[in-house]
């Protein structure tokens, strides 16, 4: 059972209506029944991997809380290597039986919550069924946010009151989600696979347009569930951290990790950056660190060398930034750059997402000739490609790309929004009743009638899932 | 509480409209076909106006015309055949349909009785993709129109094999919501309950024809099929199910260019009926039934005048083997009345004027217009055989084709209303031709110039224009009962025999 199933649509309402009627004292069973159940119609094979990962973290951070010294730190090491070993040999090794879905996440929470305990930031938590629940809540498991044990545990152990307006906005959050994954991300996926299955066959403006459009797929898709989850853990009374706060409208590398997928990088922040050493001995070291941490970042994608390219080009991206601030900042002076316009301003954000686009290559290709080639393709423009119609030959017609341009549109404008601190949901919500729903109506409708689903789609693909 | 209340109220309220609007959008967006096929047959059946139902393939489709049926026997009947439909497939229809009325009988085609497989959506293990897929989608004809219900899952469930894909037919919408970047009037006109439908009661018309020699292999009585197939059980479930109904059946098999297996599963068909004690019409066998150049549209299918031909056959073998009431001239009938007005309609239009020559000529054959065909003696159509094939069809003589061998100019005049046909070759005259134009003279006189006049009004040549001096084929199409003139085509056949619409 996947969120963007019919199966799930229909059972969160029952699962939710249950959840609210039993006694708040022992709902975090029925959530953590509900995990389980979720997770083994999922990935019945995967189960193990999950199991041991909660037996192991729960037996570990009991064990580290008692320890001291030298047997603590040991216990944390075993732990922690052997969900790593079991991770980088099912990712690295191609040993599928020990592959589990959203394995990444899920470990990466339990470390997180081992790390915290050996710290003495948080407690052991004593309640298998507790510990277990937060590994593998239903709406983060398979694909995050990687969320902290402290934050999840309190809220567990105290859960909220049925609310209204809470699941109104969590419902609100979710359609948005929905819209990203379905409407945008996997209208992009039909044109952006095409392409790429014979980019020699298209000219240089084709490998430009599906450059673009997969860093379009690739936010949507993982936003997109993102919110799905968030909204979803909403209506239960949960708030989930935020995950991507409008990544393409950032006009440094820098602050575009502030703002994608974050639970992730302040994970990798506070639980490899810091631990190494972060900015705190010297200028050189806090170089190797990012580039140390960006490249994990980037093996963590994946198996193949090309993730590893695409995490160091990040790493580069930053130190560069830093080397070259003083230059930015002299350049700026000479020729009298008025730095708070908005015509410097949206330069930035272009260049920014210029970079982040050229990086996405390394990310979605096989090899590294692949990319190479793609980034001089794009060099050698193609207008007709467009003019003569042949974009609407790769599985979307006319009527299908317009849609993709609206959503896209739609999309910008709600990021610009969110960077302007203004809150499109409270907006809504503030409106006269007719137009409220009309607005939700309208959003359902399209999403169920223009969303890419059913057959011929493969509905296991959320990209951030196989991570 | 009171605002615990009015928040159960709104929410019910919006769910209402939330349904309601997506109710309408799956309207909309569903594939049409299958409501348009069976629209008059669940209002035909709800009026208890259905003696016959037949089922089978495209076969039938193409090959059964129900308002010629009532028209010629006054015998009401639907056409329930669906594209690529296995046996298998027509039982459930029929199972389905029974559901909706009572015929007094069932008229099953057997073509693909040999077909040995349980799934639509697997077929033989071998059995390329695209194909699975074409028969998946060729079943939504047969399924969306009706309800979602009991008997709709057991269908379902026997004739497909994935869950994924038996889902698809149960809620249609997982397929059909792509369709809004490509709906039409249409889509939206079903919502007013005044959307196109099927107007010949299920059975679809192929007029134009396309040049193939639609060979026939030759009928070996005595081929039957090795195994009992899955296809030739369905035949007996259908037999089974109608005879425990009270309902007669009639077992066909349709005439078409039949390969080595089409013969051996008409055989078997044959031995099905006999063990059953049913009658069995196998038009495979039936030498000179149908004309395959010009009754076949393609090696598969029958033309329009080919299905005529079949209607009447079954319409004359029901007049003599069965009691089956003649409907015409009852007043609660008068939309079947209706009907056969808009086919002969369309019949005549065809007659008239078509983008194909070819097709026009042929349509003339079924009399809804009378005709004057005039060719030149170096008209490359002339000596075409199938061109000429079409002519001597219509004329039932061989006249054109002594022109055609010695190059010499062709005249033909068929007057529907008298039911005198006239034809010169070379330079021969006809005087006081009768029609219902009025007495009519042909009169050749040269290579480019010949005369065709009313006798009362000789300054008038039919037959002669400046502005087409190139062209080698003319028809003139006249009502056959005023006279009236309806079009004059003209044709430069060496190109094709495609004329401007």
């Amino acid at each position: 059972m996947q969120l963007i199933s019919v199966q799930f649509i229909i059972l969160l309402p029952i699962m939710a209506l249950i959840y609210f009627l039993i006694p708040a004292k022992i709902r975090y069973i029925w959530l953590f029944l509900m995990s389980w159940g979720f997770y083994l119609s999922l990935d019945l094979r995967g189960f193990p991997v999950l199991l041991f990962t909660s037996v192991s973290t729960y037996v570990g951070g009991r064990l580290i809380e008692k320890l001291e010294g030298g047997k603590k730190k040991a216990v944390l090491s075993v732990v922690v290597i052997a969900n790593l070993v079991i991770l980088a040999l099912s990712k690295y090794t191609g040993l599928t039986f020990l592959a589990a879905a959203g394995m990444s996440f899920f470990m990466f929470m339990a470390i997180g919550y081992l790390v915290d305990v050996y710290r003495g930031d948080l407690y052991a938590e004593k309640n298998f069924l507790l510990l277990s629940l937060f590994i593998s809540f239903f709406p983060q498991v398979t694909s995050g946010p990687i969320e902290r044990a402290g934050h999840m545990l309190r809220q567990f152990k105290n859960p909220q009151k049925f609310s209204y307006d809470r699941m109104r906005d969590g419902l609100l959050q979710m359609i948005w989600g929905y819209f990203m994954k379905m409407v945008i991300a996997d209208r992009c996926a039909i044109l952006v696979s095409a392409i790429d299955a014979d980019p020699v066959k298209y000219a240089g403006t084709a490998t430009l347009i599906a450059s673009i459009l997969y860093t379009f797929q690739i936010y949507c898709d993982f936003s997109g569930y993102s919110n799905i989850a968030i909204g979803c853990a909403r209506i239960l009374g949960f708030d989930l951290m935020k995950n991507f706060d409008a990544p393409y409208m950032a006009s440094s590398i820098q602050e575009f990790w502030r703002r994608w997928h974050i639970s992730l990088s302040s994970w990798f922040r506070d639980y490899v950056y810091i631990p190494l050493g972060g900015n705190r001995k010297g200028t050189a070291r806090k170089y190797i660190n990012i580039l140390i941490v960006f490249i994990l970042s980037g093996l963590w994608h994946g198996a193949t060398y090309t993730f590893a390219i695409w995490g160091l080009l990040h790493g580069l991206y930053q130190v560069a930034g830093h080397m070259l601030k003083p230059v930015k900042e002299r350049l700026c002076t000479v020729f009298k750059v008025e730095t708070g316009s908005f015509s410097h301003r949206l330069l930035k954000i272009v260049t920014t997402f210029i970079l982040v686009d050229i990086a996405w290559i390394f990310f979605r290709v096989k090899d590294f000739s692949s990319a190479i080639y793609m980034v001089l393709h794009i060099l050698k423009p193609a207008p007709w490609f467009i003019s003569k119609g042949t974009i609407y030959e790769l599985g979307l017609d006319r009527p299908n790309v317009l849609l993709l341009l609206i959503s896209i549109c739609i999309l910008i404008g709600v990021d610009i929004a969110n960077r302007l601190d203004i809150k499109i949901s409270e907006r809504i919500t503030r409106q006269g009743i007719w137009l409220r729903w009309l607005i939700y109506i309208v959003a359902v409708t399209v999403i169920v009638t223009c969303g890419i689903w059913g057959p011929g789609y493969d509905a296991a693909g959320f990209i951030y899932q196989n991570f | 509480m009171k605002r615990k209340i009015i928040l159960v109220i709104k929410t019910a309220v919006f769910l209402f409209l939330l349904a309601a609007t997506l109710f309408t959008v799956m309207v909309v967006t569903e594939r049409k076909t299958s409501y348009m096929k069976n629209k008059s047959f669940f209002e035909e059946a709800k009026k208890d106006h259905l003696d016959v139902l037949f089922i089978g393939s495209s076969h039938v489709i193409n090959g059964i015309n129900p308002i010629d049926l009532y028209q010629d026997y006054g015998i009401t009947s639907y056409n329930l055949g669906g594209h690529g439909s296995l046996l298998k497939e027509s039982y459930w229809q029929l199972i389905r349909a029974l559901d909706y009325c009572k015929p007094k009988y069932v008229v099953v085609d057997c073509y693909m009785m040999d077909r040995n497989y349980e799934y639509v959506d697997e077929m033989y293990e071998d059995t390329p993709k695209e194909f699975k897929q074409a028969a998946v989608s060729q079943l939504h004809l047969n399924m969306d129109a009706y309800p979602l219900s009991k008997l709709k899952i057991a269908a379902v469930k026997d004739l497909v094999h994935d869950p994924k894909i038996q889902y698809e037919y149960l809620f249609d919408f997982i397929v059909y919501h792509n369709r809004w970047s490509e709906l039409e009037q249409k889509d939206f006109q079903k919502l007013t309950g005044k959307s196109e439908y099927n107007t010949l009661m299920g059975a679809e018309m192929k007029h134009e024809l396309e040049w193939n020699d639609n060979g026939m292999t030759e009928y070996n009585p005595d081929d039957k099929l090795s195994e009992h197939t899955v296809c030739e059980e369905y035949l007996m479930k259908i037999i089974d199910e109608c005879q425990r109904d009270g309902i007669g059946v009639l077992v066909t098999y349709l005439p078409f260019s039949a390969e080595e297996q089409d013969i051996k599963s008409a055989n078997s068909a044959a031995e099905v009926a006999a063990n059953y004690g049913v009658p069995y019409i196998n038009m495979l066998q039936m030498e000179g039934l149908i004309d395959p150049m010009t009754d076949l549209c393609d090696p598969g299918h029958l033309s329009s005048t080919g299905a005529k031909k079949v209607t009447d056959y079954i319409g004359n073998w029901f007049s003599e083997n069965a009691d089956l009431p003649d409907h015409r001239g009852d007043d609660s009938y008068s939309n079947w009345d209706k009907l056969c007005k808009d086919y002969n309609k369309e019949v005549r239009s065809i007659s008239i004027k078509h983008r194909l020559l070819t097709t026009q000529l042929n349509e003339l054959t079924l009399g809804k217009a009378s005709a004057i065909v005039y060719l030149t003696e170096d008209s490359p159509a002339l000596q075409d055989p199938w061109f000429t094939h079409i002519i001597s069809n219509l004329t039932g003589t061989d006249r054109v084709y002594e022109a055609s061998k010695n190059h010499q100019q062709y005249f033909m005049l068929i007057d529907r209303a008298s039911g005198n046909i006239y034809e010169a070759v070379d330079y021969e005259q006809i005087e006081n031709m009768s029609t219902s134009m009025g007495e009519m003279t042909y009169v050749p006189i040269e290579k480019r110039f010949r005369l065709l006049y009313l006798t009362s009004d000789e300054e008038n040549n039919f037959l002669y224009d400046d502005n087409y001096l190139k062209d080698d084929v003319q028809i003139i199409t006249y009502d056959n009962e005023s006279g009236e003139m309806l079009a004059h085509i003209y044709c430069e056949s060496s190109h094709s025999y495609e004329i401007d619409e």
